[in-house]
């Protein structure tokens, strides 16, 4: 029989859940201090969307969340959503990623069983996305035989060239087995 | 070994598998969340995911997804407690500017709900339009798994 009385399983067990987010939602817009203390990005210039760096370097990435995972073999997943803090501001390029591998973004060469999982969309600058938009990733295994770290990472690129405003997340795992 | 005969584990029972869907909801493009369907829950410990399609007789300007439990949606991840969270998904261009999208699908990423007592995962889902007086529609599958 399943587990009908509402407990989490134990740490070590099937079933363990674990997972790191933030609470953070609400925000009018045109108040972007209430965002603040979380994250703001702020590009500079470079060869690529409309001002942005190349996004093959870290300029862009910030760092959302980080979930500790204990040795084992985990489901793992992820949700993001992002607000721009500026109306009329419209979001051009959203990436996240979860990644073992912080801040070795993209570079997957310097350990090739490390997790690294993305997803993201980009729209020319007649079609913007607007001001809002949420992305998930996963679910992903992974599966280690010592604790190790996953990272959830996002960018934001706008035609505008500066990019500030709040995201909400959670990184979840799930030990199967 | 695992279960090779292709049977379905009982209710109750680790691997119970329970699922709903609809292949024809309609719903106004009105920037109201509308739930659209749902999965009773017996008591248990489920993960729970989704496959969401839309469709918008005018250009689509918003799109919104969730998976909550039986209860209003705050749009508050806090309001849902730190072990029950919900999968959301979505996009919200500026007035005006959107120019197309008016179907697509999303998939739904998986949540865990553990629960005591019977409960209810709601499916909602909020569409916006720039074409005053569009609706709009689709289909789903909402399921869950008992996991443990």
């Amino acid at each position: 029989m399943g587990v009908t009385d509402g407990s989490d399983a134990p740490a070590g067990t099937v079933g363990e859940y674990v997972y790191v987010m933030n609470t953070i939602y609400r925000r009018p817009l045109g108040t972007p201090d209430l965002w603040t203390p979380f994250t703001t990005i702020t590009h500079s210039t470079g060869p690529n969307a409309g001002g942005g760096p190349d996004p093959n370097t870290a300029a862009d990435w910030r760092q959302l969340g980080v979930l500790n995972l204990a040795a084992g073999d985990w489901l793992v997943g992820a949700t993001a959503d992002w607000w721009m803090d500026v109306p009329g501001i419209d979001i051009r390029e959203m990436s996240v990623q979860l990644n073992e591998q912080y801040p070795n973004w993209f570079n997957a060469s310097n350990s090739p069983d490390a997790v690294y999982w993305s997803s993201g969309v980009e729209v020319p600058p007649s079609s913007p996305l607007g001001s809002w938009l949420g992305l998930q990733l996963g679910p992903i295994r992974i599966s280690r035989a010592a604790p190790t770290q996953v990272f959830l990472n996002i960018q934001v690129i706008t035609p505008a060239g500066v990019t500030t405003g709040g995201a909400q997340y959670i990184i979840w795992a799930r030990r199967m087995r | 070994m695992g279960v090779t005969d292709g049977s379905n584990a009982p209710p109750g029972a680790v691997g119970e598998v329970l699922y709903a869907r609809a292949d024809d909801y309609n719903i106004p493009a009105d920037n109201v969340h509308h739930v659209v369907g749902g999965l009773n829950l017996p008591a248990g410990d489920w993960a729970v995911n989704a496959d969401v399609g839309y469709w918008l007789n005018g250009n689509l300007a918003l799109l919104h997804v969730w998976i909550y439990l039986g209860r209003p949606q705050s749009i508050d991840y806090g309001a849902f407690g730190p072990t029950i969270d919900i999968s959301t998904y979505g996009w919200e261009p500026m007035p005006g500017t959107s120019t197309a999208m008016s179907y697509g699908s999303v998939s739904m990423s998986t949540i865990q709900i553990n629960t005591a007592v019977p409960t209810q995962a709601v499916l909602a889902v909020q569409l916006g339009y720039d074409t005053v007086g569009a609706t709009g529609g689709g289909g789903y599958v909402i399921r869950a798994r008992r996991m443990r």
